[in-house]
């Protein structure tokens, strides 16, 4: 499955953290790392039993995206 | 910078590709993602510029900068022995419960106090001086790749597992994603904070609904 593909199964949501972790609460937007990892498992870390985002896998992804649709709006 | 993109989510593809595709509708020009700026946060713009741009806001590494001098005493594998343990977040959350001998609401190079001494914090600029939490925006920790919870205490608590990452040093920047730690969770309409994640998210969004 291509890059592309797979972004587009990514559900992205809005969110605050636990106020435990930020007292401010702003609204934020980005994805569930549980859901992320169904599709990109290699985006997603796990540290003591937390999951993390690793954004450097996500942009790699986004890179190839955005190259495929660079290549998609050239052959049309 | 305005970034009304962002709040009403268009414009991230078009500006992906240079204005070769037309998700938003509004044409092949005039839906620059950053509003005409050069900088680009994920491909690199013409000012080969990474980042978030100048919203970028609080940076993990510009805190432990500042609070690896006053905290080295209590500082974790970042910043040397740590003989109970103590993890970055820890570090913070001590000097959430330290007494600042200034009220400044802007500087942080005045001196506070922690760990039985008096500590200095250069370097930064926050709201409050003890108010440093770990999750301002944009704070991306540095964790390393494959690490895993082989020696991580159980009782700790959210807090100290999500300190327990920040404490360990490496290369990545990962976004704290994990659903537990997460609440008033819905599908993606708007933002207050801009970040990598949230224009990661918009772009995601956006490829959804019009392709």
């Amino acid at each position: 499955m291509s890059a592309l593909e797979k972004l587009k199964q990514l559900e992205p949501i809005q969110f605050r953290y636990k106020k435990e972790l930020d007292p401010t609460q702003p609204l934020r937007a980005g994805f569930s790392a549980q859901q992320v990892q169904q599709v990109i498992p290699e985006a997603v870390m796990e540290v003591d039993g937390v999951l993390m985002l690793d954004m450097n896998v996500l942009k790699n992804y986004l890179r190839l995206a955005r190259e495929e649709l660079l290549e998609n709006a050239s052959k049309s | 910078m305005s970034w009304d993109w962002l709040n009403k989510g268009l414009g991230a593809v078009d500006w992906a590709t240079s204005g070769k595709t037309d998700f938003d509708g509004k044409g092949s020009s005039g839906s620059t993602w950053w509003g005409g700026e050069q900088r680009d946060p994920w491909f690199g713009g013409a000012d080969k510029t990474w980042g978030s741009g100048p919203d970028k806001g609080f940076d993990f590494l510009d805190a432990y900068d500042a609070f690896k001098g006053g905290y080295s005493s209590t500082m974790g594998a970042m910043g040397g022995s740590s003989p109970s343990g103590s993890s970055f977040l820890n570090a913070y959350t001590s000097g959430k419960g330290a007494t600042p001998t200034s009220s400044s609401p802007v500087s942080t190079s005045s001196a506070f106090t922690a760990g039985g001494g008096t500590h200095s914090m250069p370097g930064i600029v926050i709201d409050k001086p003890v108010d440093f939490y770990a999750f301002k925006d944009n704070v991306q920790y540095p964790v390393q790749q494959g690490s895993s919870s082989s020696s991580g205490s159980k009782g700790g608590g959210l807090l100290d597992t999500v300190g327990k990452a920040a404490s360990i040093y490496a290369t990545v920047a990962p976004f704290l994603c994990d659903i537990k730690t997460k609440t008033d969770i819905s599908p993606l309409e708007t933002t207050e904070v801009n970040d990598d994640l949230a224009q990661a998210a918009f772009f995601v969004k956006e490829l959804r609904e019009c392709s």
